[in-house]
């Protein structure tokens, strides 16, 4: 039947696809190879008894306008402004409680509760970068809100007007200062607010999570922007929370979901989709195919060469997949005292200060293992005890500076000096955690590119850099989700407009397949 | 006696030069004042031992405006320029890289590293030929200015859109492309060998504090294939006498439009009355007056040193308080009693008489940049070496050599501070022979003289601030219509009667002349003098 589609893939873009396909009365088949929906963002056990809330353990990136669009929230989605973030040091004095910096929050959000931040002399300073990212949030939301422009340049595109409009729509000044403070290294542009190093570090970290990057690298500033641009309200329960209302709401409006299924070809005729191919031999005919896959999987892995034109090949080998970090979920006996702040938090960033977040970088560039790697830790179970056995807790840390493959290979005992080195870390300001840790699963990229079937083990399917956004991600023929070859779509975030959990690529994948439709006259 | 100048012109460097030539060449009273007793600034030759002329700090010209060649008629005033013949990599192991200016030849060398380089490297050098011709658009006209309503600017801009739309897709995404990535990241879309890859990267690090993997150095590629001598496109060269011939071909210019050069006349201070510039307080407490007073130093010498926060608002103090200026590069001249020879191709040649760049592989440039992050020198740097009396024997004695030695890096901030500097500076003068000693042994025994140049040194003895050589990083936060600062990128500056026109303004640093031309036609079509 001509009015099916098929999702390559349940992860949170997948799933956002096929509810809006679905929405719309086609016939969506989701196929997922894995016994769970959600993919990065899906809540597993990782040790008996101990359950993480996702790979990817910030949920605050889905972007509002999708949520609004599948009414999540009648589905059972709650917002919450996103818990403050303890930057931990090793002193008692030594730490801060520093507020989430977001481009904008949804009136509809719950009250939040918990430390409230605390700041000291820096306090003008966290306001001056709040104040800066509220003023060109809306600017870079339409970046990312909006299809990626044609680079066609042959007629003048109305979409690339009017993102310049909104550019000059900031008046001169401002203008002039988001273009000078995106080109500069993450740390010079917020050394312009925050004098003290160790409060940068932690400011920076997160917008280094999918970068080869490091708090020194030109633009860098500009992700930090864009990052604090998408960032928004907190998911109660986190990416777990956000997969499993995604697949209620798919299910609800008619998507049916295989799992346990692997599509092992895309089939393609004369440059048009004629279905899908499962391993063990099953067809499933379709004619138009939305695979959330990282690109070059889907089009290196699950397309025949023969099948895929040479400029598509071209412009998906050229999209950059170096992951620079490591996931460490730990199951503890108790809850971790941080020796920086007294009370109960759920979001902490070890970073040490910009130089040693530097090295992290070093470290993953030249294949070795970080000294000091950087953590971007959750303790989910402050929020939601019911992950762990009573009174006990979960940690899901992002390590920093660990690259795809240290020279000499990933040996049990390579992995465990990781994993040693990220316990160091934490043990310095967390005194006694080591000693509560009753279970360990360390994913290093090539455990992630297996498991997820991501190349490069990249969490955000491709790495974050200002020419890989926008018509650039991953490429001027891929970046619009609708492909050269008729009936394959993307929405994967290695497309327009990228980045951790936010739905978006799959809803403007969702967005083309309509376009495309109306466009051939097929639907109103 | 009082003279009354129309414009005087802080600094002898070769942009102040141009900039005082074409305003003489208008008609106008001009006196430029060097500190110095040599001019040239940056782009200068000077005898430190007896018979061997060192090209002191900039050694290869390529991008001098060819406009200005002309307009100054600075080939009748003296300058000649000498093609380099190859560009060479030798390696420890293996035959090492040449790249000569006869594709065919390049071709054979590359095809020994990999087949398909060798195919690449000829359409890698079209596309990037066919980008610098847009760019050399931007660089001969002031910085377009994006927050203008002006019609003459919407114009400029529109011209710009246009020039770019008329590139094909594939060339404007390579101009996208080389605006954002990394040297490194771009060469790898196009080149398999790290061999080919390393040297050809460097252009890409040249006086910034960056490594080839850091995003935004792809830009200064470019660079690379916008040279011009004589009306061939791409080629390299060093001027016939050193890069001060340069700067004395463009003071014969001036002079003879009737300008008065001063050197030993350093600026204690810029004069302001009534908000305006109205001249200079020398060293030796000498006041001149003049019309406008144009400033060829780095800007935040020029703010911050000369004129006084006293005469700017505080908003513009501190944005070009953080106008960033990171010296990362050094230089070593030696004097030789022989040629060196190379053990990867020993003996004298063709393959010597063009640059050598030390810079076997993307990870030695990398390690050399992150050792340098951190505040320590690269103990083994990357070089760029050039004998250039091999091409111009007027710069030593016969049989004898001169060797300028360019080096990166050499954080002007160490670890212990810039000033512990000299007390490091013979040890990274070490760093750097030694290092070049491993692909010409012999080197140290036949050294007769050696300066070495830290970032230090360049800011001590040439004003260059923090030691960075061109007036401050080449990076996109400080180009174009940000160059010093936005609002500030068409050379006036917010004291009426105060002009800059040396590397710190569009479109920036290099031996070219541009700035300072483009200055002086502000100056001249504003009327002021
Ligand atoms: C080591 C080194 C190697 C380089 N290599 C190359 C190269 O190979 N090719 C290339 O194209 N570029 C090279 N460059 C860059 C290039 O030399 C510079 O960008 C260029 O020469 C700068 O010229 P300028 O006229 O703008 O400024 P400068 O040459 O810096 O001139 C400024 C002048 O102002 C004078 N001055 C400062 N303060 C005062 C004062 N108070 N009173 C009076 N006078 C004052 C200074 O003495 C100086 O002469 C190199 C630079 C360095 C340092
Ligand atoms: C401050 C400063 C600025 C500098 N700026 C630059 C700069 O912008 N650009 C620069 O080149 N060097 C610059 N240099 C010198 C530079 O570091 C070395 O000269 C450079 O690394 C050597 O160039 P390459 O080996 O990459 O040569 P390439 O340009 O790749 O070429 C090698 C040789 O082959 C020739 N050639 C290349 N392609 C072709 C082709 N398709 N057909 C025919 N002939 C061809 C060239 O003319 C040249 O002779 C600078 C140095 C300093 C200190």
């Amino acid at each position: 039947m001509s009015d099916t589609v098929i999702v390559i893939g349940a992860g949170h873009n997948g799933l956002v696809a096929a509810a809006l396909l679905a929405r719309r009365g086609l016939r969506v088949r989701v196929i997922e190879s894995r016994a769970v929906a959600g993919g990065l963002c899906a809540g597993e056990a990782f040790h008996p008894g101990y359950r993480h809330i996702g790979v990817h353990h910030d949920a605050s990136t889905l972007r509002p306008w999708v949520a609004r669009a599948l009414q999540l929230s009648t589905h059972g989605l709650s917002l919450r402004p996103p818990p403050p973030i303890l930057v931990a040091g090793p002193g008692e004095h030594e730490g801060w409680v520093l507020p989430s910096l977001r481009g904008s929050s949804d009136p509809t959000e719950a009250l939040g509760s918990g430390p409230e931040p605390s700041l000291g002399e820096h306090q003008a300073g966290i306001h001056a970068l709040e104040a800066l990212l509220t003023s060109v949030s809306p600017v870079l939301q339409g970046f990312l809100d909006n299809p990626a422009p044609s680079l066609d340049l042959s007629t003048p595109s109305w979409p690339v007007i009017q993102r310049a409009l909104a550019l000059r729509g900031l008046g001169a000044r401002q203008m002039l200062e988001l273009m000078r403070i995106a080109a500069l290294p993450v740390d010079d542009a917020l050394a312009e607010y925050i004098p003290a190093p160790r409060l940068r570090a932690a400011l920076a970290l997160p917008a280094l999570i999918g970068a080869y990057m490091g708090p020194w690298s030109p633009h860098s500033a500009g992700l930090w922007l864009l990052q604090g641009a998408q960032t928004a309200s907190d998911v109660a329960g986190g990416p777990a929370e956000l997969s499993r209302i995604l697949e209620k709401v798919a299910t609800h409006h008619g998507a049916e979901i295989l799992f346990e299924h692997e599509v092992e070809r895309i089939r393609i005729e004369d440059g048009r989709v004629e279905g899908v191919v499962l391993r063990g031999g099953d067809e499933i005919d379709a004619t138009v195919v939305v695979s959330s896959l990282e690109p070059r999987r889907t089009l290196l892995d699950l397309i025949s060469p023969l099948d895929l034109p040479v400029q598509l090949e071209d412009e998906i080998r050229c999209h950059r997949v170096r992951a620079t970090s490591a996931k460490l979920h730990l199951a503890l006996s108790g809850l971790p005292r941080w020796s920086s702040a007294e009370g109960v938090f759920e979001r902490i960033r070890v970073a040490g200060d910009p130089a040693s977040l530097e090295r992290a970088f070093d470290a993953a560039k030249h294949r070795r293992l970080p000294a000091a790697p950087a953590l971007d830790v959750r303790v989910p179970t402050v929020s939601e005890p019911g992950l762990a056995p009573p009174g006990h807790h979960v940690a899901s840390v992002h390590v920093l500076g660990v690259p795809y493959e240290p020279a000499g290979g990933w040996s049990p005992e390579v992995r465990r000096r990781l994993s040693d080195a990220a316990l160091d870390q934490l043990e310095e300001v967390a005194p006694g955690i080591g000693a509560s840790v009753v279970g360990i699963e360390l994913l290093t990229p090539p455990d992630l590119e297996a498991r997820f079937g991501i190349s490069g083990g990249h969490l955000l399917h491709g790495e974050a850099a200002l020419d890989q956004l926008w018509s650039l991600r991953p490429g001027p023929l891929l970046s619009r989700h609708e492909t050269p070859i008729e009936g394959l779509f993307l929405a994967s975030g290695g497309i327009h407009p990228g980045g951790g959990p936010s739905g978006a690529s799959g809803a403007l994948a969702a967005r083309a397949i309509q376009e495309a439709d109306q466009r051939r006259g097929r639907r109103p | 006696m009082s003279t009354r100048y129309d414009a005087i012109i802080i600094g002898g460097g070769h942009n102040g030069l141009v900039c005082a030539a074409y305003l003489a060449k208008a008609g106008r009273k001009v006196l430029v004042l060097e500190r110095r007793p040599v001019l040239g600034g940056a782009a200068v030759t000077e005898e430190l031992h007896p018979g061997f002329k060192y090209t002191v700090c900039s050694y290869v010209v390529s991008l001098m405006r060819p406009w200005i060649v002309r307009e100054l008629e600075l080939a009748r005033c003296g300058l000649q320029l000498i093609p380099l013949e190859c560009s060479f990599t030798p390696h420890l192991e293996g035959p090492g890289l040449c790249r000569w200016p006869d594709p065919q030849r390049t071709r054979e060398e590359i095809a020994g590293l990999s087949v398909a380089d060798a195919e690449q490297y000829p359409r890698f050098g079209q596309a990037m030929g066919r980008l610098a011709r847009f760019v050399k658009d931007v660089i001969d006209q002031p910085a377009p200015d994006p927050a203008s309503l002006w019609p003459s600017d919407l114009g400029q801009l529109a011209r710009h859109a246009r020039a770019f739309q008329q590139l094909s897709s594939a060339d404007a995404l390579n101009q996208i492309k080389l605006a954002t990535m990394s040297a490194a990241d771009l060469l790898d879309e196009w080149f398999e060998s790290d061999a080919l890859k390393a040297p050809m990267s460097c252009s890409g690090i040249i006086g910034t504090f960056l490594g080839v993997r850091s995003p935004g150095t792809a830009a200064v590629l470019l660079h690379h294939y916008m040279g011009e001598i004589d009306g061939a496109s791409r080629a390299w060269g060093i001027a016939r006498g050193g890069n001060g011939a340069v700067s004395e071909a463009i003071a014969t210019a001036a002079r003879g439009f009737g300008a008065t050069i001063r050197t030993q006349a350093a600026v204690a201070r810029i004069l302001v009355r009534g908000g305006e510039a109205a001249g200079v307080v020398l060293d030796s407490g000498d006041e001149i007056e003049a019309k406008v007073v144009v400033s060829a130093a780095e800007p935040r010498l020029t703010f911050l040193r000369l004129l006084g926060r006293e005469h700017l608002d505080d908003d513009f103090v501190a944005r070009i308080k953080r106008y960033r200026c990171r010296g990362s590069s050094g230089k070593v001249n030696l004097a030789l009693d022989r040629l060196p020879s190379f053990t990867c191709r020993p003996g004298d040649g063709l393959h010597i008489r063009g640059d050598i760049a030390v810079a076997p592989s993307i990870d030695y440039l990398e390690e050399a940049y992150d050792e340098a992050k951190y505040g320590a020198f690269s103990r083994r740097p990357y070089l760029n070496v050039v004998i250039p009396s091999l091409l111009d024997p007027t710069l030593a004695p016969p049989g004898k050599h001169v060797m300028s030695i360019f080096v990166q890096y050499a954080p002007y901030a160490l670890e212990a501070g810039p000033s512990a500097w000299p007390s490091q500076r013979e040890a990274f003068g070490d760093a750097v022979v030694q290092t070049l000693a491993e692909y010409c042994p012999g080197l140290e025994a036949s050294i007769l003289h050696r300066q070495v140049l830290t970032p230090w040194d360049l800011e001590q003895q040439f004003g260059l601030t923090e030691g960075n050589i061109f007036h401050g990083e080449l990076t996109a936060d400080q180009l174009l219509f940000q160059r010093p600062l936005a609002g500030w990128a068409r050379y006036r500056s917010p004291v009426p009667g105060l002009w800059m026109c040396a590397s710190g303004t569009h479109p920036g640093g290099g031996v070219m002349g541009a700035p300072g031309g483009l200055a002086a036609k502000a100056i001249l079509s504003a009327a002021v003098v």
